[in-house]
């Protein structure tokens, strides 16, 4: 029962994908309009969210392994202790600087509501943005990192930009005064911006967070990269041995290649040499690559029509 | 501890990668054919064109060595001709690079010519890494504004308040897509999704040295105009550059070029060398 | 391409009929010629060798997600860790997606229950690594050097940290066997492997081991397609030639073809 039941859910998920992509976006059938994909983006939101889930997976694999090694104090124990003390530590550092950074921005959330309000313009009322200025004065909310002072002599500043035209038509909010408010809000948040991000560059979080990030994580990932340097040279010394007529061929348009690419190619064997590997790239490499990728691809397909339809016995019950 | 082989060749690739990058040592790049379709078609973009340019970083750390220079190279060609561009991505490790690359561009513009400044806001925007990947990009190809579909900026700004966006308000308002990975798949789904049966926006691709065999499938096809090969790609552009603009003194591509290019060398004459252990090595065993 | 066009549906049909049409006639009881491939066999004397030296055996599938791709690296898995069960010797299997930990889990527990042995299957001895790419290079390696491995299987989806995976098995003196449908990888196993499945072969070695019906039925589906789209290539090719010369034959009808929608 179970297995049928997988089985449908299986062949009805893989069918609504197959009919969004099949059937034109909208088509008309008994004189009524159908627009299949209309709930597509949340569809494949929900996909998303599984895969969300999936992480937690990881997690607890980690901690199992790793904390049943620390508990029975097996070789290596010492290893897993700092994979797990730094893990905790990281996922930590790491929750602290975004809400930390959300709540900074949402602190903001009154003098991004006024900017939105002005983008409209001019079909907004210069009355009732004098209003929402005033309001703003009332609420006495500051924005994280910017002195109350500063913050309130800045609004005050620009009602004052709104005084003269309230006064004179209150009705037209020119395109003009719409870019000066606009710019001054930018500005003025901009500046805020860099100043807070100074300020928090001192604090605990953002500093662990630039150890961990800038200063082990990044250079740890390149170095791994950088690796492939020195592997690749060594793997072609070990293996790249004229050995047959097909070894030969491969050599001679390895050298042709490497010579094409670097400077000292085309400076003191052959100008032609850049065109000569352009010539293998375009025609020798790459029809060979398409040819693999045909037959991948056709062999994904047919193995994905296999699990749509759940026909494969499958590697497990 | 045993002295092989593989010390030998290790310590070899070492000091020619690392000396011409310490001694700042560069010499002028192959030509690079595809890197000289993507210059020209930037090139050939109108000064201060209304139409912008989305420039989609999908590297990380590991990568960032070859990726790193060709974003650099992008942008301050984008920032001399005053075209709005727009940083995303759609790989988590390349907020960082989102955030300083252009911020670090436009102040080495800025010291090399005042009058060249650059703002935030007014020439580039950071829209930061979109998580939901290809379903974003193609729920993006089919709005028809990018205002109200993506609401904030990378620092929660409302997109209405950055004049940049101007040259953002849906696909067709995009001359061109600049596209820089070194993972696999990344850039066939922009390629895949970020189009319309339409418009498609030029795409112009920045890959690794490994992924080059992969990237001229797409330029033989016509679906990129142009595109970096790694490092060499990189540099062969920034000459470009340098001969547009000759009061240029940046150096962000050729000297690391220059490095893997001594290394190169060294590989050739490594291979020679094992055939030559490895002929004489028959030869010995035939005589014995 | 976000939508299909009426030529892609005819291609697709094109494509996936000869597969369905081999799998029904495959079940009915034709026998279709299968090629040996090489790397089976040496599927087997790795595990073996292996076993001969009493090393543990290690399995990667690399950057590959639950796709169609893993399905098919599953039922590698699921034949060496049968052989592994029979002859007593550990496989580890570490991962990058933890999506796929609970399908491997399954995979290796189905093995060592047919075998009769599911009282030695040890879960912790699938280890998911890390999600970056050169995290789980990184801890792969580690896994190599530590449990000094006598064999590596690297089969599916991998990036640029192939060679790095490969070259940690070759420090240790392993035996390799990889195969991948990254075009773009393959020249790094074949330099450091000792044999290397090239492309499509790793989805025909999964049929060839079980023998099953279905998956050999849709090989030989899977290759009249390609016939199917090298006639299309052909097609093309001559026309487009054609087109230069004589005004009959319309340059780009076939890319006209493909574009034209509903």
């Amino acid at each position: 029962m179970i297995n049928f039941i997988t089985k449908v859910i299986t062949f009805i998920g893989g069918l609504y994908f197959f009919l969004e992509f099949i059937l034109p976006k909208k088509f008309s059938i008994f004189q009524s309009e159908i627009f299949f994909g209309k709930y597509h983006d949340q569809i494949s939101l929900s996909l998303v969210l599984i895969s969300c889930v999936a992480v937690g997976l990881g997690v607890i694999n980690i901690l199992t392994i790793h904390g049943s090694v620390i508990l029975s104090k097996k070789s290596g124990f010492s290893s897993s202790l700092v994979l797990i003390l730094s893990f905790f530590f990281s996922l930590f550092i790491q929750s602290a600087s975004w809400i930390n950074k959300e709540s900074h921005l949402s602190s903001w959330k009154d003098l991004d509501a006024i900017s939105t309000y002005v983008s409209k313009a001019p079909d907004t009322s210069l009355e009732k943005l004098d209003n929402n200025l005033k309001i703003v004065l009332e609420n006495n909310r500051t924005p994280e990192g910017v002195s109350k002072e500063s913050y309130l002599l800045f609004i005050s500043n620009l009602r004052k930009e709104l005084e003269f035209n309230l006064n004179t038509n209150k009705d037209i909010f020119p395109t003009s005064l719409k870019e000066i408010i606009s710019n001054k809000i930018s500005e003025f948040k901009n500046i805020s911006l860099r100043e807070h991000e100074k300020m928090l560059a001192n604090t605990f979080y953002e500093r662990s967070e630039k150890v961990i990030l800038n200063g082990l994580f990044f250079p740890l990932g390149a170095s791994m990269f950088s690796l492939l340097a020195f592997y690749i040279s060594y793997a072609a010394y070990r293996s790249f041995r004229i050995r047959s007529l097909e070894a030969a061929c491969m050599m001679l348009a390895a050298l042709l290649i490497i010579l094409g690419q670097i400077p000292q190619g085309s400076m003191y064997i052959s100008e032609s040499l850049p065109e000569f590997r352009l010539w293998i790239m375009e025609n020798l490499s790459t029809p060979a690559l398409r040819a693999i990728a045909f037959g991948s691809a056709v062999a994904g397909l047919s193995l994905s029509l296999r699990m749509w339809l759940s026909m494969d016995k499958g590697s497990f019950n | 501890m045993k002295f092989t082989d593989r010390h030998v060749v290790f310590i070899l690739v070492a000091i020619c990668l690392s000396v011409p990058i310490v001694m700042g040592i560069s010499t002028v790049p192959a030509p690079m054919k595809t890197a000289n379709k993507a210059f020209d078609y930037i090139e050939s973009l109108p000064e201060g064109d209304s139409k912008g340019v989305v420039v989609a970083l999908d590297f990380g750390p590991g990568t960032s060595a070859e990726n790193k220079p060709q974003a650099k190279l992008v942008m301050e060609h984008l920032m001399r001709k005053r075209i709005p561009f727009a940083v995303t991505s759609l790989y988590v490790l390349s907020t960082p690079f989102l955030k300083d690359l252009p911020q670090q561009v436009a102040k080495d513009l800025e010291k090399e010519n005042p009058s060249l400044k650059r703002e935030y806001g007014r020439d580039w925007v950071n829209l930061g890494y979109f998580q939901n990947g290809t379903i974003f990009l193609q729920s993006l190809a089919r709005s028809e504004d990018w205002i109200s579909q993506i609401k904030a900026d990378v620092n929660g700004t409302p997109l209405e308040q950055l004049p940049v966006m101007k040259s953002f308000k849906n696909l067709k308002s995009v001359s061109s897509l600049v596209e820089l990975t070194g993972l696999t798949g990344v850039f066939s789904s922009w390629l895949q999704f970020f189009q319309t049966t339409e418009y498609t926006p030029v795409m112009i691709h920045g890959c690794t040295s490994i992924t080059i065999p992969d990237a001229f499938i797409f330029f033989s096809s016509g679906q990129i105009r142009g595109f970096f090969e790694g490092i060499a790609g990189a540099a062969w552009y920034e000459e470009r550059i340098k001969q547009s603009y000759p009061q240029r003194v940046l150096n962000y591509a050729q000297s690391v070029n220059t490095g893997t290019s001594f290394a190169q060398l060294m590989i050739i004459f490594i291979i020679i060398i094992g055939n030559i252990k490895t002929y004489l090595g028959w030869r010995k065993k035939r005589s014995e | 391409m976000e939508h299909s066009t009426p030529a892609i549906c005819i291609l697709i049909i094109l494509l996936l009929s000869p597969v369905l049409y081999c799998i029904r006639k495959c079940r009915n009881g034709t026998v279709y010629y299968l090629r040996k491939i090489k790397g089976i066999d040496e599927i087997n004397f790795s595990v073996a060798t292996s076993a001969e030296q009493g090393k543990p055996i290690i399995f990667t599938m690399g950057m590959t997600d639950v796709s169609p791709l893993l399905y098919a690296c599953l039922g590698i898995l699921s034949h060496v860790s049968k052989i592994c069960a029979k002859v007593n010797i550990p496989v580890i299997v570490p991962l990058r997606d933890p999506e796929s930990l609970a399908l491997i889990d399954l995979t290796l527990k189905s093995a060592y229950e047919e075998k009769g042995k599911l009282h030695q299957y040890d879960s912790n001895r699938i280890k998911y690594l890390s999600s970056d790419q050169l995290a789980f290079a990184s801890g792969y390696q580690g896994i190599v050097h530590r449990e000094k491995i006598g064999t590596a299987f690297l089969f599916g989806s991998f990036a640029a940290e192939s060679l790095i995976l490969a070259e940690a098995g070759s420090q240790v003196g392993a035996r390799q066997i990889a195969g991948t449908v990254s075009a773009e990888q393959i020249p790094f196993f074949i330099t450091s492997c000792d044999y290397t499945l090239l492309g499509e072969e790793l989805f025909a070695v999964s049929a060839y081991l079980t023998k099953d019906k279905t998956q050999l039925g849709s090989l030989r589906g899977q290759d009249i397609a390609k016939l199917v789209l090298l006639t299309l290539i052909i097609i093309g090719t001559v026309w487009e030639t054609l087109s230069l010369h004589f005004q009959y034959f319309e340059s780009g009808i076939l890319k006209n073809i493909f574009s034209m929608s509903w």
